[in-house]
């Protein structure tokens, strides 16, 4: 096995990249730390005169990188925030208009359908039954007035094209309302208010 | 500093807008000794921006294919001076002795002028070599700074082992001259 020796050159490089602290003779020594030194002040000297970097090569860099699709564009110009917050956004904003539409086109097919002469509506307090009908004003009068004179309390607003109609009653129904609801085909919804809408319905004017 | 080019290099595998972090972290560090180097082998401001962006095109398109076959410091270095020799190649212009070497020696007349002290001495040498053999004197700065040893100086040069002592051999011999005249301060 053969011992691997270090020229003398190559102490010298070691001497010079301050990798050594091996004894030498003293001249070559000292000429090799103050080599050291001298390029260690010139290239710090040279480093200090370029600056700092350049802000508009770097730009220059990265804008070569994007059309060389070494960077994806559309994530470059984006700050930390914009990058982890939008996205969340965009799904939250595609979720809002899922559920929006959804409850628009689940409503609708529920709450209306044109040309219809009877109630439609859900069974539960929020949603209310609607008419279509050729004059939502006198319709909403002439039930207001029979259901009134069944005992029932009834209140009308209108609000646009729409007349609503709220009627309080008393649970069990009483034969009177029973026989106003079969005559106007109301669904019995079994609460103590009834809440209905009339409409126009252009079909019918 | 070894470990902030391997997180710069790592966040620029990862891609996306981990990479262009990464590349401007790497471009802080690399790009000023980039173009430092470019212009010590004689090449104009422009010429040397020019290199250190396709440096740094090279760095992140390769990063990927880089194994730690050395160390990255020496792999982005030898990065750096492929594409300066490609460049010199391309140009073909005179670029001296840049991937050999002149056996002439240089000659002593030239330090008539020692200076004060031995480190203005020594400085005055070194600056004289540099002017006549500037790919060896900025060689020789390099391993000084980066504190290469001669493994790393033959991997950065692309030689063997046995060719990168002879390399070394002929940079000290090229500037024993310079430096003789400095032997008076010892």
């Amino acid at each position: 096995m053969y011992a691997v020796t270090i020229s003398d050159d190559e102490k010298w490089l070691e001497k010079l990249s301050g990798r050594s602290d091996d004894t030498a003779p003293e001249e070559e020594d000292v000429q090799a730390k103050t080599l050291r030194s001298v390029m260690k002040q010139q290239y710090q000297s040279e480093m200090d005169a370029m600056g700092k970097p350049d802000a508009t090569q770097l730009e220059r860099l990265l804008e070569r990188c994007r059309n060389e699709r070494l960077l994806e564009p559309e994530q470059q110009t984006r700050k930390w925030w914009q990058a982890y917050w939008l996205p969340e956004l965009a799904s939250v904003a595609a979720i809002c208009l899922l559920v929006i539409v959804g409850v628009n086109v689940i409503g609708e097919q529920k709450g209306t359908v044109p040309n219809e002469t009877v109630y439609r509506g859900g069974s539960d307090f929020a949603i209310a039954l609607e008419k279509r009908v050729a004059y939502p004003a006198k319709s909403a009068a002439k039930l207001q007035s029979e259901f009134e004179a069944a005992g029932a309390s009834v209140m009308i607003y209108q609000v646009d094209d729409v007349w609503r109609v709220t009627i309080d009653l008393d649970l069990p129904y009483s034969d009177a309302i029973q026989k106003l609801l079969n005559q106007y085909e109301i669904p019995a919804i079994e609460d103590k208010q009834l809440r209905l809408e009339y409409k126009k319905d252009v079909g019918q004017s | 500093m070894s470990n902030d080019e391997e997180l710069c290099l790592n966040k620029i595998r990862k891609g996306g807008i981990d990479r262009e972090e990464g590349i401007s972290e790497l471009f802080e560090l690399y790009s000023l000794p980039f173009k430092r180097y470019f212009i010590k082998h004689r090449l104009s401001a422009a010429d040397a921006d020019d290199l250190v962006q396709e440096s740094f095109i090279n760095i992140v398109r390769y990063c990927s294919t880089f194994r730690n076959e050395c160390e990255i410091r020496i792999w982005l270095w030898k990065i750096a001076r492929n594409c300066m020799l490609t460049f010199f190649r391309k140009q073909k212009a005179p670029h001296e002795e840049i991937d050999g070497y002149s056996e002439t020696i240089p000659d002593p007349k030239t330090c008539v002028d020692p200076g004060p002290t031995l480190e203005d001495c020594v400085k005055r040498a070194f600056l004289r070599f540099s002017e006549q053999d500037h790919e060896r004197a900025e060689m020789l700065t390099l391993a000084t700074i980066q504190g290469w040893t001669t493994k790393e100086l033959a991997e950065l040069l692309g030689r063997s082992l046995g060719a990168t002592r002879e390399y070394i051999s002929q940079c000290r011999k090229h500037f024993k001259p310079f430096l003789d005249v400095c032997r008076d301060y010892i």
